[in-house]
């Protein structure tokens, strides 16, 4: 919807937009991710099932994020407007047509079922997928800045400078994979509610998707056969009504209505009951349903404590019912706004989009910490407190809804008695509720309704979702979780402080809901809106459970809880709500570590950062010096050494293996290097990089140019020297640049700039920043003539015996470290390795600067930590308490052979090793009177 | 009927890498068991309340790495261990040989004030496994050669007997906490206790 209000993105709408495309970026990896998992091993062509349709919508998203508003059809009536629109005719076919060939664009136009642009639109993406076009589409896409341009906002997910590179790699995923989707037809002409609602257009279109993740197949019996299901006509009537998503389902489409038994009902103020109605309905018990009514707001209350008890078993839960609820959360926010969209059943397929959205969420929702007990019952509490506390029949409709967010919507309606703030179908989803609860507050703020100040404020209290709301995020799916969780805990400690809220909400709400609500009791019915809110929130926290337990298997809730439990201990601080986007990255590589490492994973600055937060990258080892060689020299081009890396996605150990080194190869180096030269040439150079080059004399050239094989010498043309290799060159491949040579750094501690060939400068350029020289290997005697040299050296000692510690703390702490050392991540542990640029920094000193803050910094934690400052070190020799440490280099020494460390006084003498005197004499005795097996190794 | 109330009784898990000192811990605390084995890192620690002699108090129990290559790690968080539990694996022999070395580097390392009567715990683990290859009457009887250690044979897969073995451990923690006490009433003993390994250090720090 921001996207309506005009041109020029303001600070929010981009940071609103930056949200939304973390999220398509991290959807279409978590989708990838999945099919790639359920399809590795087979050779059969992945169809349009769940993970082929998860990719459509998310591609579908990202082509439809920041359309220009010019190329889609404006929504009019806004919130409150009261009318509806026909749904936006959002297409992106104008643009993608410019990049499709004639043949496949006429072929386009000319499939039977597809009869809107839209669906040629998503036709298109389906056969792009199909032909294993989409890279290259995506390619030359992002090459033609101009139509982008004139296509896309600035704030467009394929405007974003990173974002699409994100997305090309992630699409290399799908390289080894065939698709045989089907694209003509006639479902295609809409959009589906998923893609909408990815793209950040509708948000309300989420809760369908909630509801489906509890179980996929719900959703398709729903579109078949809603009207069996529902026991009342109305909620028959409901149900289809609730498919709303056809047409363009942006929030201004809210469709429907629905409670109404005569159909579709303008009236706003009857909506309000009707809303109500609709969740009463929605009661479930164990998949049977009550339809307990049409009652007023005033019964609701009397009903919710009832649903309450019913609601406890969400296992036995009907899918049916849920997606009864669903339909009916739709419809009562449709008829707040007032507009009604009588909708077909046949709508189905937007459904099941939702559906593997859903399931996706459900993945995340699981591994959230909420609920230890993966069991709705466990769920049902926290909300039975909220309840209790707000006492009354917005309670009710949460319980309820757990099962099905619809209930959350109702409260949503009854909440904004003036229609425009319900969120038509937030209820649905569990990850759909939170973002039905941000979009609510964003309504409500702009709209000026009184509610939502309570409302934020009840959903802070309660959770996550708050911290969305203000900034008027629809939720990205990520971030949900992690509020979420915070959520639940929250609300159970809360309940006290809960009501007291309700007590202040209860009274503003009043004042505004009188001159709003037609109902019968106003006070009630604010009442029951301010609880609503609050209890939207619950109801996302135990629907998660609900899904879970339809959806997940019992091990995987084990997984929920111990990933709880690792929360807490982590102490993550960027976990814990440091922003958005911050935050959802964070989860999401905790969530999966495999997952960000996949093949999809871009050399792109953005992707080396996460690998730098995530836990594998954390403990991963430098690179040696042979696999760096390896790595260069292995594939002949850049790219292709990309895509090497990068292909190898199905088995978890060669990806981690690819990723350790591809932390390396984020450099520019490896490309570059690489292509232009022939393998044996950067080989040849390579070898050069330590020991300085001697001219050997032309003739052992034959009088040619190194590079171009020129003839050169005497009669046959001038040549220069080259000072790094010691060949010849001719004028044209040596220009006289000049170069720092790394092997007279080395050797002579000689930083002059000395003249090279044009290639070798190049080269020189490109390994700068490499970690290539191990000074150990090539002049250990440094250390002794250079001060600099053993002052790094002991820095780096320093670092790495503190990274010890470090890495065996908090998963925070480890990370952190990794950062501040970041992209130099062998400074952590290969003391000796060195970058020319090291070198550089070695004489202005910045190294030393650098390396001293990271030291400081890294003792100052192990000193302070309760659990690092355990792990030090007891003199054995003067047996002092007070513990001392390896990096305290000044102080103290390390056996090089136990690794005990003593005081530098204690063992001034040069005295043998207590320690290892002590293991001598045991192994020794053990020869001798016992039989050890080879394998035996001693304990200490 | 102490004069100085301690709250917090510190025990370490010592065993060779593989036997089961996380699971044990895992077993106790959170009454939790995972067939995948995941090497300890360091050290770690949990802590849990326990009711002793109708008094509470929390145990903070470190679970240690069996493995040599985290023994770049100190151990400093031996000193002042009330409890020290020995774990080895009963169907690897090896994990048992080595218990003499785990005990003897405790002592040293910890250096309680009496080391002949330091609690140690001996706990045969695995025991739910049909491959056993260390006897029972083996196992006791090194116990009883060590002052007399009980001797627990557990199953941290099937919490056989870890309840009590960690009753047991903080019994004797308890015990080792009433010594102390006792030998807090005469103010030279610690200097009498000194024994001739002090004298040799030529370490003044």
């Amino acid at each position: 919807m921001n996207f309506l209000k005009g041109s020029g993105p303001t600070e929010e709408e981009k940071a609103e937009h930056r949200v939304i495309k973390h999220t398509l970026s991290s959807q279409l990896s978590r989708t990838i991710k999945r099919l790639q998992q359920e399809h590795i091993g087979s050779d059969s062509a992945v169809r349009s099932g769940d993970h082929g349709n998860a990719i459509c919508n998310v591609l579908e998203a990202i082509f439809l994020h920041g359309l220009k508003a010019s190329f889609a059809t404006k929504i009019s009536g806004m919130f409150g407007s009261g009318k509806e629109e026909k749904g936006p005719v959002m297409s992106f076919w104008p643009f993608v047509m410019h990049f499709t060939h004639k043949d496949v664009v006429s072929q386009l136009n000319h499939l039977a079922h597809i009869t809107t642009e839209i669906g040629q639109c998503r036709a298109w993406i389906r056969l792009a997928l199909n032909d294993g076009l989409m890279e290259s589409y995506a390619e030359a896409m992002l090459r033609d800045k101009e139509l982008l341009r004139s296509h896309y906002r600035s704030i467009a997910y394929l405007r974003d400078e990173e974002h699409p590179t994100i997305m090309k790699n992630h699409l290399q995923g799908l390289e080894g994979f065939q698709f045989q989707l089907s694209y003509n037809s006639s479902v295609l002409n809409d959009w589906g509610v998923s893609s909408l609602t990815l793209a950040g257009l509708w948000s309300p279109l989420q809760a369908p998707e909630a509801v489906t993740p509890s179980s996929p197949d719900v959703a398709m019996e729903a579109t078949e056969g809603d009207d069996p299901i529902l026991p009342s006509q109305q909620a028959a009537r409901e149900v289809k009504q609730v498919r709303s998503g056809r047409k363009g389902q942006r929030s201004s489409r809210k469709t429907v209505d629905i409670l109404d038994p005569e159909g579709d009902t303008d009236s706003v103020g009857s909506s309000v009951t009707m809303e109500t109605e609709a969740s009463t309905e929605q009661i479930l018990d164990g998949g049977n349903r009550t339809t307990s009514v049409e009652s007023t707001a005033g019964e609701q209350k009397e009903d919710t404590s009832q649903v309450f008890l019913r609601k406890e078993k969400p296992s036995s839960y009907d899918f049916k019912s849920a997606v009864k609820d669903i339909a009916e959360g739709e419809m009562s926010s449709g008829s707040s706004q007032g507009i009604r969209e009588i909708q077909e059943v046949s709508e189905s397929p937007h459904f099941k989009d939702s559906v593997e959205d859903l399931k996706v969420m459900g993945h995340q929702t699981s591994q959230f910490p909420v609920d230890p007990t993966p069991g709705s019952n466990s769920v049902v509490t926290p909300s039975n407190s909220v309840a209790t506390s707000s006492n009354t029949v917005a309670t009710q409709n949460n319980s309820v809804a757990t099962p099905s967010n619809s209930v959350a919507t109702p409260s949503n309606l009854v909440v904004a008695p003036s229609n425009s703030v319900a969120t038509p179908s937030g209820a649905v989803s569990p990850a759909g509720t939170e973002r039905v609860d941000g979009l609510t507050v964003n309504r409500n703020t702009e709209e000026n309704v009184h509610f939502s100040g309570d409302r934020q404020s009840s959903v802070e209290t309660r959770v996550d979702q708050p911290s969305t709301s203000p900034s008027g995020f629809s939720l990205p799916l990520q971030t949900s979780d992690q509020p979420q969780g915070a959520q639940e805990k929250e609300t159970r400690s809360e309940t006290l402080t809960s009501q007291d809220m309700y007590y202040d909400i209860y009274s503003r709400s009043r004042t505004e809901t009188e001159a709003s609500i037609t109902s019968p009791s106003s006070n009630d019915e604010g009442e029951d809106t301010v609880k609503v809110a609050a209890d939207s929130s619950a109801v996302s926290s135990i629907i998660q459970p609900a899904s879970q337990q339809q959806g997940q298997t019992s091990a995987e809730s084990m997984e929920s809880e111990e990933g709880v439990a690792g929360y807490g201990s982590y102490g993550n601080s960027l976990g814990v709500r440091s922003g958005w986007s911050s935050a959802g990255t964070k989860e999401s590589i905790l969530a999966n570590p495999g997952r960000h490492r996949a093949p999809s994973s871009s050399r792109g600055s953005f992707d080396s950062l996460l690998k730098s937060y995530s836990p594998q990258g954390s403990l991963a080892t430098t690179p040696g010096m042979q696999e760096i060689l390896e790595a260069m020299a292995g594939p002949d081009s850049g790219q292709e050494a990309q895509l090497e890396a990068q292909e190898p996605d199905s088995s978890h150990l060669e990806e981690s293996y690819e990723l350790d080194r591809e932390d390396f190869e984020v450099l520019p180096l490896g490309s570059s290097v690489t292509s232009g030269h022939a393998d044996p040439r950067t080989k040849e150079l390579m070898a050069q990089l330590t020991s300085i080059g001697r001219e050997k004399g032309l003739d052992v050239q034959n009088f040619k140019c190194k590079d171009c094989e020129r003839q050169i010498g005497l009669i046959f043309g001038k040549y220069q020297v080259c000072n790094y290799d010691g060949c010849y060159y001719c004028e044209e491949c040596h220009v006289n640049e000049e170069a720092v040579i790394p092997a007279r750094i080395i050797l002579n501690w000689d930083f002059k700039k000395h003249k090279v060939a044009h290639s070798t400068k190049l080269f020189l350029l490109q390994v700068e920043e490499e970690p290539l020289i191990n000074l150990e290997e090539c002049n250990p005697d440094i250390y002794t003539y250079i001060k600099e040299m053993s002052e790094v050296k002991t820095l780096r000692l320093q670092l790495k015996y503190v990274k010890a510690y470090l890495f065996t703390c908090n998963q925070s702490v480890a990370e952190d470290l990794r950062k501040r050392v970041w992209p130099k991540d062998y400074m952590l542990d290969r003391i000796h390795l060195y970058s020319v640029v090291d070198l550089l920094q070695v004489t202005s000193g910045q190294l030393q600067q650098h390396l001293k803050k990271v030291v400081k910094h890294a003792t100052k934690h192990v000193y302070k930590c309760q659990l690092c400052s355990q792990k030090g070190f007891l003199c054995e020799v003067c047996n002092s308490p007070n513990p001392i440490y390896p990096f305290e280099t000044e102080t103290t020494v390390r056996c090089d052979r136990c690794k005990a460390v003593f005081h530098a006084k204690c063992r001034a003498d040069n005295r043998p090793c207590p320690k290892c005197a002590r293991r001598d004499l045991r192994r020794s005795q053990f020869r001798t009177v016992e039989d050890t097996s080879p394998d035996f190794t001693f304990p200490v | 009927m102490s004069s100085r109330k301690k709250v917090l009784w510190k025990v370490i898990i010592l065993g060779d890498s593989g036997v089961g000192k996380t699971s044990l811990m895992n077993q106790y605390v959170n009454k939790k068991f995972s067939n995948q084995y995941k090497a300890t890192i360091g050290a770690d620690f949990l802590t849990k309340e326990v009711m002793v002699d109708d008094r509470l108090v929390t145990m903070q129990i470190w679970d240690t790495a069996g493995q040599e290559r985290f023994q770049s790690l100190g151990v400093a968080f031996y000193r002042g261990a009330d409890c020290c539990v020995l774990v080895y694996d009963v169907t690897m022999p090896n994990t048992f040989k080595s218990l003499d070395s785990w005990r003897d580097e405790f002592l040293i390392q910890a250096s309680p004030r009496d080391p002949e009567n330091f609690p140690f715990v001996l706990l045969g683990n695995k025991v739910d496994l049909d491959n056993r290859a260390v006897s029972t009457k083996r196992a006791s009887g090194w116990a009883s050669s060590k002052n007399d250690i009980p001797y627990f044979e557990v199953s941290a897969k099937e919490a056989i007997n870890v309840e009590q073995a960690f009753q047991t451990i903080a019994k004797n923690a308890l015990a080792q906490e009433t010594e102390v006490e006792l030998y807090n009433e005469f103010p030279d003993q610690i200097k009498l206790t000194n024994d001739a390994k002090q004298k040799n250090d030529g370490c003044a720090c």
